[in-house]
């Protein structure tokens, strides 16, 4: 019986876990210290935007939201995309529009039969933004779902 | 890769061997020289492919052929696969041949009429090609279908086999037997923007190790008696 449970635990399908994501996931941090321990940690920052837009969208693709995190689509058919955010500060004193561009390569895999086959994104690079490069860090080259992309500190 | 095959391959024969030494004190060294030499050669080929084969999924056949030197036995199987498969997005196809070279350890010596119960090892080798098509649909809807048309002209990869089974002599001359098959340590080379999928003679590429089943027929040739 345990062999034949084993059996079929080999041959059956596999479970159609499917991670690949059109997205970029950008994370807004901002570091903070401690004033009693003074340890500094990296914690969610709230920002407000205007509006975001995304290359190859005509129209705002967010607009008048407060995230700390964005997932912004990228256009498969190409290997670069450029987000513009606008935001405002949390008191509505001013506002300011940053941008960054990326680019990225992708690759075709075949998950199984029935889950079928996927285009993954990968190779991911700043390829330009408007930042200092000390404001933004590449946390993970592959754009997988629920995985961050960059953090962005604010 | 080689050189791991290679050293693997010495091990197992080193150990198989050990396990089943004789006192070799008796035996006049011309009768030592002559019992590795080969008795015969076994043709045969794989039942199971030709049945898959009537699926319009697979097409595949493969040759096996063995010959004895004393318990171990050199062995050499060559085929060919190619799978169209329906995929949940799409389909995907290929075709290609592959060769496995290796050893068995026969732990049925002194049978007389050559059955075999034996655990060997392989080292497989494949040339082929595949192509998917398929399509996805993006987080944004307004960017369109993603469709995905890619494929790999020529790819080579290797890969490493254990095998265990058995030969059972059915009439004169006929043998039937079965070999079980774990494979591991696949490699690729040659691919582009399609990572390789489905690998013939090994299997999904992704999975390692992966089980593979021969249900295989057999007819022996007597070498002449001169050779010995």
């Amino acid at each position: 019986m345990a062999a034949f449970a084993f059996g079929t635990a080999c041959f059956r399908e596999p479970d159609c876990i499917v991670t690949a994501s059109t997205a970029i996931k950008i994370d807004f941090k901002q570091t903070k210290i401690n004033p009693t321990t003074f340890i500094r940690a990296t914690v969610d920052s709230l920002v407000f935007f205007t509006t975001v837009f995304v290359t190859g969208i005509d129209t705002a693709y967010i607009r008048n939201r407060q995230l700390s995190s964005l997932t912004l689509p990228i256009d498969p058919r190409t290997k670069e995309v450029k987000f513009v955010f606008n935001i405002k500060s949390s008191n509505g004193a001013f506002t300011r529009k940053d941008s960054m561009s990326f680019n990225y390569a992708s690759e075709s895999r075949v998950i199984a039969p029935k889950c079928g086959a996927y285009t993954y994104f990968l190779d991911l690079k700043v390829k330009s933004a408007s930042y200092d490069s000390t404001k933004y860090r590449l946390v993970s080259n592959r754009l997988l779902k629920n995985t961050t992309n960059v953090q962005v500190f604010y | 890769m080689y050189r791991s095959f290679i050293s693997a391959f010495v091990g197992f024969v080193f150990i198989g061997s050990a396990a089943m030494a004789q006192p070799e004190g008796k035996s006049p060294s011309d009768t030592v020289r002559n019992k590795y030499l080969p008795t015969g050669v076994r043709i045969g080929f794989d039942a199971l492919s030709l049945i898959r084969s009537q699926d319009n999924s697979f097409k595949g056949w493969e040759i096996n052929v063995d010959t004895d030197f004393s318990r171990y036995f050199f062995t050499v199987d060559y085929g060919y696969w190619a799978t169209s498969q329906k995929l949940g997005n799409g389909r995907y196809q290929n075709d290609g041949n592959y060769l496995r070279i290796g050893a068995d350890v026969n732990f049925l010596l002194k049978d007389p009429d050559k059955n075999m119960f034996f655990i060997g090892l392989r080292y497989g080798l494949s040339s082929f090609r595949e192509s998917v098509q398929y399509q996805n649909t993006p987080l944004y809807s307004g960017f369109g279908t993603i469709t995905g048309d890619e494929s790999n002209s020529n790819i080579s990869g290797s890969w490493i086999e254990v095998t265990s089974g058995l030969r059972v002599k059915i009439v004169s001359g006929f043998w039937m037997g079965f070999t079980g098959r774990l494979k591991i340590a696949p490699s690729t080379n040659g691919a582009g923007k399609l990572v390789p999928y489905d690998m013939p003679g090994y299997g999904i590429i992704s999975e390692t190790p992966y089980w593979g089943f021969n249900y295989q027929l057999f007819w022996r040739i007597p070498l002449p008696k001169f050779i010995k």
